[in-house]
């Protein structure tokens, strides 16, 4: 009697004991595959990047002086093309030549045109322009340069 | 009649039994994927899960040359960010987003694309004003990419994955002129977040970004 039972649970043991190490073995090595193809971490790595910066600015080009309203004012516009990324612009004269020395007579300038106040009568203007990208980065001075007069009497501009 | 009383009591315990360590293995099983499968790990270069049964590496993502950038960096504008990323593990990684330095980390200049001359008067320190865009006041701040970007797995295409990052890269107003013409060394980034597991990988080279 004791015999047939203790072989009942062997025969127990025998069949259970597969079954449950079958489902373990499935779950963990389904666990192990799905852990290994679906985690998701924060990785924390030595990373950067490259990145490159522009030359600066180019000079202005197209550089041209009119006279503004030459009937009424002695004025000069001074225009220009558009240099690409400028935020600003600058403009020089000269009074003595155009290979003379250029004093800037307006910072900031936003647009590709800009209009003098009254100048002097009897004097030639040379102007060039600077270009900026932001506060620090400007060209070179425009190589070519525009002249324009002031003259006492009317018309109070005159080209050369 | 006593023996078949035996009899049925021993066949009731045998299936009790058979039912218990079936249950017993299943519940083992489910504890086993449970705990497999929901972490959630925070790496140090070079470690791994804590524990866990697979072994994770870190990803390495690193400044390169080739292919240069298309979009360059100018005061108050944004550029391109050439990076290799290389995946050490045997499966492919699906990177999401990334984890930014804050927006006062700034890069280093270089005279060439070899990064080896830094450029005078571009440093990091200077300030360059050169930082990855997007970036916030507070570090770590988390930047899903337009296009996640699986990287093969070790040894496979397309590991290392070159990948530009357009106009990533940000430049201020008020950047010294020493910086024009510059090749610069991004911050690193704080972190990723990415995904293991089966995936295509994205062909090297590959263009991604992030917009905000």
């Amino acid at each position: 009697m004791r015999g047939r039972r203790v072989r009942g649970r062997r025969r127990t043991l025998l069949v259970a004991a597969p079954i449950a190490l079958v489902a373990l073995l499935l779950g963990t090595s389904t666990g192990a595959v799905w852990a290994a193809t679906n985690w998701t971490v924060t990785l924390h790595t030595a990373s950067s990047g490259e990145a490159h910066s522009q030359t600066v600015p180019t000079a202005p080009t197209g550089v041209t002086a009119a006279c503004a309203a030459p009937t009424t004012a002695k004025t000069i516009k001074a225009s220009w093309s558009a240099v690409t990324h400028a935020t600003t612009y600058t403009v020089y004269n000269s009074t003595t030549s155009a290979t003379g020395t250029y004093s800037s007579i307006a910072t900031g300038v936003t647009t590709t045109s800009w209009t003098s106040g009254t100048l002097t009568a009897g004097t030639h203007y040379w102007f060039e322009v600077t270009a900026s990208v932001g506060s620090n980065w400007t060209s070179a001075k425009s190589s070519a340069t525009a002249e324009s007069t002031i003259n006492s009497v009317t018309p109070f501009c005159t080209q050369p | 009649m006593q023996r078949a009383t035996h009899t049925k009591r021993a066949f009731r315990s045998t299936r009790r039994m058979k039912i218990v360590s079936a249950v017993c293995g299943i519940l083992l099983a489910g504890v086993g994927a449970y705990a497999a499968t929901n972490w959630v790990v925070g790496l140090n270069s070079g470690s791994s899960g804590e524990g866990q049964s697979a072994a994770i590496s870190n990803l390495t993502i690193s400044a390169v040359a080739s292919p240069s950038a298309t979009n360059l960096m100018y005061p108050g504008g944004t550029g391109d960010v050439v990076v290799t990323i290389s995946n050490p593990n045997p499966y492919p990684v699906t990177i999401t987003s990334v984890q930014l330095p804050t927006n006062a980390t700034y890069a280093t200049g270089y005279t060439s694309s070899a990064l080896t001359t830094t450029q005078t008067g571009c440093l990091a320190a200077t300030p360059s004003q050169v930082t990855w865009n997007f970036s916030t006041a507070t570090s770590g701040s988390s930047h899903t990419l337009t296009t996640p970007l699986t990287v093969g797995a070790s040894g496979q295409a397309n590991n290392p994955l070159a990948v530009t990052l357009t106009n990533d890269a940000s430049m201020g107003t008020t950047t010294p002129a020493a910086c024009a013409n510059t090749f610069f060394s991004m911050p690193s980034l704080t972190g990723v977040s990415a995904t293991g597991g089966a995936a295509t990988s994205t062909t090297t080279p590959a263009t991604d970004s992030w917009t905000s």
